[in-house]
């Protein structure tokens, strides 16, 4: 097994993301997670009025934050399960925008975090010229496919791990 | 009080980059690994001092048997390119050694840090701090650094390529003139008067050297990986180097005649996908405001309405499409 460093990208770094660093850590593989979205968002009490906050405040905070706000109502729909979990294996939601950090492969988990991510590199001079894989997995933003995406992430990376020289074998494997 | 303070722990951290040092000689595997990055660790940010005496103990390890020590070597190599180039004739032999390990993984961190290294290199010659010698002997071993890292394009390991297309985009953009008006290190900057550089000759081979990308870009056997990295590169220098500009369209537009026959049906999307995004980028840069008529060709070729096309260019540049 081969180390290799694993980003997995979602919008939020809630739901997607961290269900596949959650799943990753356990199988003892070394994953950061991050969202590239403007803002933390999470569904409100109405479509239209989302649960907003900053990256870098605290998963402690938007646990309490929701529970003050309507304890039953985000325990039933499971964010507030969500939010526990996530602040167990990390303090806060972290923006990709921000990490200076080299990975050797970066899973999204839509196209258009795909797209960002590919913006942002493209926006800027590479500083160590070190190529990276980015790879998007297509996973709806709900607990049921985030759980199926973290299987999926996990197979996957744990093929390239097998892999004595993954530049050479991602085309086949994938 | 503060002083010998600072005096103390000075020595603290000198006995114990000795002992580290001595200790990475005895131990092998994971132990021995760890050992020699702390002591880089040490040497490189508080013992620097003590780099002139540990440079060659750290430096032999380029011969050793495991993979993750001679990456080491290698990282401990760049460093010092940026922050103590004075040593760079003490290390630019062990990197040429290092592009041309056995293993693979070795060789794709030299020649990553070799792009690095070479940009340094250039940096210090124009401050011209040391022996004319020095320089030359710097400046030859970096030439022939170079023509490696040129053939390895047509190497049979699909990361060797991939990273060989890295460094040479950064051979391109630092031995060709800016012309962008960004702020950033070009031929230009290279002192006209040192004998060994004739800048002439170094902006004819970059541009034998983006003939050679284009080339490799549009030839039938790439695979995607190599595709996707070789576009990138080339908008990368359309975007700096403007010059550039109209064959970097004219290669983009070729691919999209006529993709590779090699590529699955995903890599093909992929591809796609990664030439509309460019081609997109490129529009909003300042350097393509000449060539935007043809790069919103190329958008409508590839499939993108009118509308789409429009809401894309910049509103100061708009009227240049029909003129």
């Amino acid at each position: 097994m081969t180390d290799i460093y694993i980003a997995v990208v979602c919008s939020s770094n809630m739901n997607r993301s961290m269900e596949a660093h959650a799943f990753l850590v356990k199988k003892g593989f070394k994953v950061k997670s991050f969202g590239t979205g403007e803002k933390v968002k999470l569904p409100g009490a109405s479509a239209d009025r989302p649960n907003c906050y900053e990256f870098g405040v605290p998963y402690d905070d938007i646990y309490n934050d929701l529970l003050e706000k309507d304890k039953n109502y985000y325990t039933q729909n499971g964010l507030l399960h969500m939010v526990d979990r996530n602040r167990r294996i990390k303090p806060s939601p972290e923006k990709f925008q921000v990490s200076t950090e080299r990975f050797d492969v970066i899973i999204t988990c839509e196209e258009r975090v795909y797209d960002q991510v590919i913006e942002w590199f493209g926006s800027r001079r590479s500083v160590y010229n070190q190529p990276v894989h980015v790879i998007n997995i297509d996973i709806q933003d709900n607990h049921e496919e985030a759980t199926i995406g973290a299987f999926l992430i996990s197979d996957m990376v744990t093929k390239m791990a097998q892999s004595e020289d993954l530049d050479n074998d991602i085309d086949e494997l994938l | 009080m503060a002083s010998k303070f600072q005096q103390n722990s000075n020595i603290a951290a000198q006995n114990q980059l000795a002992h580290w040092l001595n200790e990475t000689g005895m131990s092998d595997g994971h132990k021995k690994a760890d050992l020699l990055r702390k002591s880089i660790e040490l040497l490189l940010h508080q013992c620097s001092h003590m780099l002139p005496t540990h440079l060659e103990n750290v430096l032999s390890y380029v011969s050793d048997k495991s993979t993750d020590i001679k990456k080491q070597v290698v990282g401990f190599i760049e460093e010092l390119s940026k922050n103590h180039p004075q040593f760079l004739p003490k290390i630019i032999s062990q990197l040429r050694l290092l592009v041309l390990d056995s293993v693979i993984a070795v060789q794709k961190r030299a020649i990553q840090a070799a792009s690095i290294v070479y940009r340094n290199t250039l940096l210090w010659i124009c401050k011209e701090n040391g022996e004319l010698s020095e320089l030359q002997f710097v400046w030859d071993n970096l030439k022939e650094l170079k023509l490696l890292v040129l053939n390895m394009i047509d190497s049979d390991n699909e990361g060797i390529r991939t990273h060989s297309i890295k460094f040479l985009e950064e051979v391109v953009l630092l031995q060709s003139p800016s012309g962008s008006g960004e702020e950033d290190f070009c031929l230009d900057n290279l002192p006209s008067h040192l004998p060994f550089i004739n800048r002439h000759a170094l902006e004819e081979e970059s541009e034998h050297i983006f003939q050679l990308l284009v080339k490799f870009h549009n030839s039938q056997h790439i695979s995607s990986v190599n595709l996707m990295a070789c576009m990138t590169t080339l908008c990368l220098l359309a975007k700096f180097r403007p010059k550039y500009m109209p064959r970097v369209i004219q290669a983009l537009g070729d691919l999209h005649t006529t993709l590779p026959p090699t590529l699955s049906q995903s890599q093909v999307n992929s591809v796609r996908k990664q030439l509309k995004m460019l081609i997109v980028n490129l529009i909003r840069h300042p350097s393509s405001a000449d060539m935007i008529p043809q790069l919103t060709q190329l958008l409508a070729d590839i499939g993108m309405s009118a509308q789409e096309i429009n809401k894309l260019v910049p509103k100061d540049r708009r009227y240049k499409r029909v003129g």
